[in-house]
């Protein structure tokens, strides 16, 4: 198995496949029974351990400001002669297609306005409610969130360009395991990190195109079937397999880029058809709400009111980051190389998370105000009846309604494209054995094999329950990351001592005059034979 | 314990290097390791431009003349042509490949020399043996190769075993005499007032007595241990100075204390031993 097109680390690439295989079969022909084991896991874990995820995401935070502030802050990912790879600007736009721009477009407008119609306390469609839902929205998708994948994403880049071990999820073990994570424990790890991943990517695969068959029979009356959503799936996973065929300084940059800016087309319609002045007031109003309330809001806990509002929201999000961070924490971590851990931390935590809270305020707050200037709140709940057609309800609200919700369509298609290669590359580099350019054969087999997992789960059903089964995968992710965060400490703290230890400059002056005077010695004993 | 078999030494080209290879002869006379690497790390990147001028004259490389250089300074000791001799000139000046590779070779000891000429000397054998996981002597200028005498630290760590073991070979070998001792740390010279300090002070004692009994049942040693209690004095120095006054030759100590932070690569005992103004060998045990 190793020539120029397959290079695969054989004890994580025959399980992990079979094990998905096996998995699929299974999910599909038990049914529903299966679903419901899958449901009673996730309401375990949402209902018992919600708890634990509120301290540790919060713990996450106070870690990430800890070190971008602290003297490892000038630490390089990859030594001190480090270059980046890529441009800033790219890096901003590669971390934000492939850590949540789907999730943006999918719930970008929902969220908001499911939160101001349902809220957890307090009287629906009131100003308190539209203010309460701006704050919670900005919570789910803000610092937190990214501060996830900031730990994952720093300890990965650490430990694989500073300590020159494979990027994979095992890597992050090294300070505890020692060299036994080149053994089955690690073997273990990173089967466990690649089903993960696949199951994850290749559900959200499968509900982004009832997305997109959604806005398309919004748009054009296209019948909403699961043909036409297995041609999608079809179509979007010929384009990733391009992508990921070109490689990451190619396709996956190009895309990413290109994500960005028909995002920010986007935001620039809604901005001037829209509320306008509405939404710059209200960005500065929600960032300050949010800010004051930061602490309040992110360990609020439902302790003494419990609506089981938490559970289906917070919790879930927290989870879903949790289990999506080792596939967005590596992607992350392949394109930083070269960044200070100052400039790394700020870069995602901070520009991803404004630039977030920008797109919900003008998304789900123009909503909001639109929907509180008409009695009987109709746009809302029209907006909260389907999640997946929310964006096209909002945009239809609009002039040039066409040519918005096209712009649309084709952004959650190029959105899924980024998630679909990002994730093959991932997904290659962990059944490569941590390699970070794979052969190409192998990234186009799991680009395939995700959309190949996509349709047959969208054919046979069971796409919720795999989704159910990936978010799961949040609680043991969740104990890796605070080990991660411990053993990341350690290797930063190492790492600065060595390189205090490293600065004081040698006394060359002496040691020059020493060898001239040997060489002299040399060429003296010459002449003298 | 596993016998040392392969160990290394840093020579610079200075005075000092005859002293470290009679001293290296002499351990050697006793353990007959299997060879000794000679190492010397070239500090600086390029050559100045006098040297590299008449280079050429020499019709070999700079790494030959200095290993040639070396190897005349060894066949003193060694004799001529000894095969259990090997050389390392490292290239480039970096001391962290440097330090890799002695890891990557994995020596059993790694013998550095110390200058207590002036300050700011040394600064390499103090950046290696922060570096480098091999065991390390450190070895200053007014040294006599003598294992009459040893002493070693121990702290009731884990690596108060490896120090133990270590002490233990050389009096199976050389014959040394073992001076174990143990730094009670009861802070009471912050306390002056503390009421039945001297009971505390008997506590303390006893404690440290129990934990070295443990040690010494499970290695079958033999000797008494000396516990000093902490003054105003840092506590390299009251170990320094008791070894003064035994005349020991060597100090064994282990790389990290009990309560060394995660960010210092070696301790801050071993770090204060291996400072300028102490003139004993000591041998810091990874």
């Amino acid at each position: 198995m190793n020539n120029k097109y397959f290079d695969v680390h054989a004890p994580v690439f025959w399980p992990a496949t079979v094990l998905i295989i096996a998995f699929i079969a299974i999910t599909i022909i038990v049914g529903e029974p299966m679903e419901n084991i899958f449901d009673q896991i996730q309401v375990f874990i949402t209902d018992k351990t919600g708890w634990l995820f509120i301290i540790s995401v919060n713990a996450f935070i106070v870690f990430c400001f800890y070190l971008g502030f602290s003297k490892f802050g000038n630490i390089k990912l990859g030594g001190k002669n480090a270059e980046t790879e890529f441009s800033t600007s790219a890096w901003f736009a590669m971390l934000f297609s492939a850590g949540m721009g789907i999730g943006l477009l999918f719930w970008g407008v929902a969220e908001p306005v499911s939160h101001y119609s349902k809220p957890p306390y307090g009287e629906p469609f009131s100003v308190a409610s539209a203010e309460r839902a701006m704050n919670l929205t900005f919570l789910h998708w803000g610092f937190h969130a990214w501060a996830i994948y900031a730990i994952v994403a720093l300890a990965l880049a650490f430990f694989t360009y500073n300590r020159k071990l494979p990027l994979t999820i095992r890597s992050i073990f090294y300070p505890i395991l020692g060299d036994r994570i080149h053994g089955w424990i690690g073997d273990v790890i990173d089967v466990m990190a690649v089903l993960a991943t696949l199951f994850g990517l290749a559900t959200s695969l499968g509900f982004g195109v009832q997305q997109v068959n959604g806005g398309l029979s919004y748009l054009f009356g296209i019948p909403v079937s699961t043909t036409i959503q297995v041609l999608l799936i079809t179509g979007i996973t010929i384009v990733a397999t391009f992508s990921v065929f070109s490689g990451i300084d190619k396709g996956v940059k190009f895309l990413s880029e290109w994500n960005v800016r028909i995002a920010a087309i986007m935001l620039i319609f809604v901005l001037i058809v829209g509320p306008t002045l509405f939404i710059f007031r209200s960005l500065i109003q929600n960032l300050g709400n949010y800010i004051n309330q930061i602490i309040q809001v992110s360990t609020w806990t439902e302790a003494y009111r419990d609506n089981g509002w938490q559970g289906s929201w917070t919790i879930f999000y927290w989870a879903w980051w949790v289990s999506w961070s080792p596939f967005v924490g590596m992607f992350i971590a392949r394109v930083s190389r070269g960044r200070t851990i100052r400039e790394f931390i700020f870069g995602v935590l901070l520009v991803p998370a404004l630039l977030t809270f920008v797109w919900l305020t003008a998304m789900g707050g123009s909503a909001i105000f639109m929907d509180m200037q008409n009695e009987g709140h109709q746009l809302a709940k029209d907006i909260v009846a389907d999640e997946s057609t929310a964006l096209f309800v909002f945009l239809h609200e609009f002039p040039l309604r066409t040519i918005g919700s096209a712009v649309g369509v084709l952004l959650v298609i190029s959105f899924f494209v980024t998630s679909s290669d990002s994730g093959s590359l991932v997904i290659d580099s962990i059944t490569a054995g941590g390699k970070l350019d794979a052969p190409v054969g192998q990234r186009i087999f799991w680009a395939i094999s995700e959309g190949a997992v996509a349709a047959v789960l969208l054919i046979g059903g069971g796409l919720s329950a795999l989704q159910t089964a990936a978010i799961t995968t949040g609680l043991p992710f969740l104990v890796v990351l605070l080990i991660m965060m411990y053993s990341l400490y350690k290797g930063l703290q190492n790492e600065y001592a060595r390189n205090e230890a490293l600065k004081k400059d040698l006394d060359k002056k002496s040691y020059e005059k020493n060898l001239a005077q040997i060489v002299q010695k040399n060429i003296q004993k010459n002449k003298s034979k | 314990m596993k016998k040392i078999r392969h160990i290394a030494l840093c020579l610079d080209l200075t005075e000092m290097d005859n002293l470290l290879l009679s001293y290296v002869k002499r351990l050697d006379d006793y353990f007959e390791f299997d060879s000794l690497t000679l190492l010397h790390l070239i500090e600086i990147e390029e050559l100045p431009s006098e040297i590299n001028s008449i280079v050429p004259e020499l019709g070999k490389s700079i790494e030959e003349v200095i290993q040639n250089e070396l190897s005349e300074k060894a066949e003193t000791y060694f004799g001529k042509d000894n095969e259990n001799i090997r050389f390392h000139i490292h290239q480039g000046g970096d001391v962290e490949t440097f330090a890799s590779y002695m890891d990557k070779e994995d020596f059993g000891l790694v013998i550095l020399g110390k200058k207590s000429a002036y300050l700011g000397s040394g600064i390499l054998s103090g950046k290696i043996v922060r570096l480098i996981n091999c065991n390390t002597l450190f070895v200053p200028e007014i040294t006599n190769p003598n294992f009459e005498n040893v002493v070693i630290t121990l702290d009731f760590s884990s690596y108060s075993d490896k120090v133990i073991n270590i002490g233990l070979n050389l009096k199976n070998i050389i014959n040394s005499s073992l001076h174990p001792v143990h730094v009670i740390k009861s802070g009471v010279q912050y306390f002056p007032y503390i009421k039945n300090f001297n009971k505390y002070a008997q506590e303390l004692e006893n404690e440290a007595k129990k934990q070295y009994k443990r040690f010494q049942k499970k290695h079958h040693l033999s000797e008494e241990i000396t516990l000093l209690k902490d003054s105003d004095l840092h506590i390299s120095k009251l170990i320094y100075n008791y070894a003064v006054r035994e005349s020991a030759n060597l100090i064994i100590a282990g790389n990290k204390g009990k309560k060394d932070e995660g960010d210092l690569l070696i301790g801050s005992i071993a770090e204060q031993l291996i400072a300028h103004d102490k003139n004993l060998p000591v041998l810091i045990v990874k």
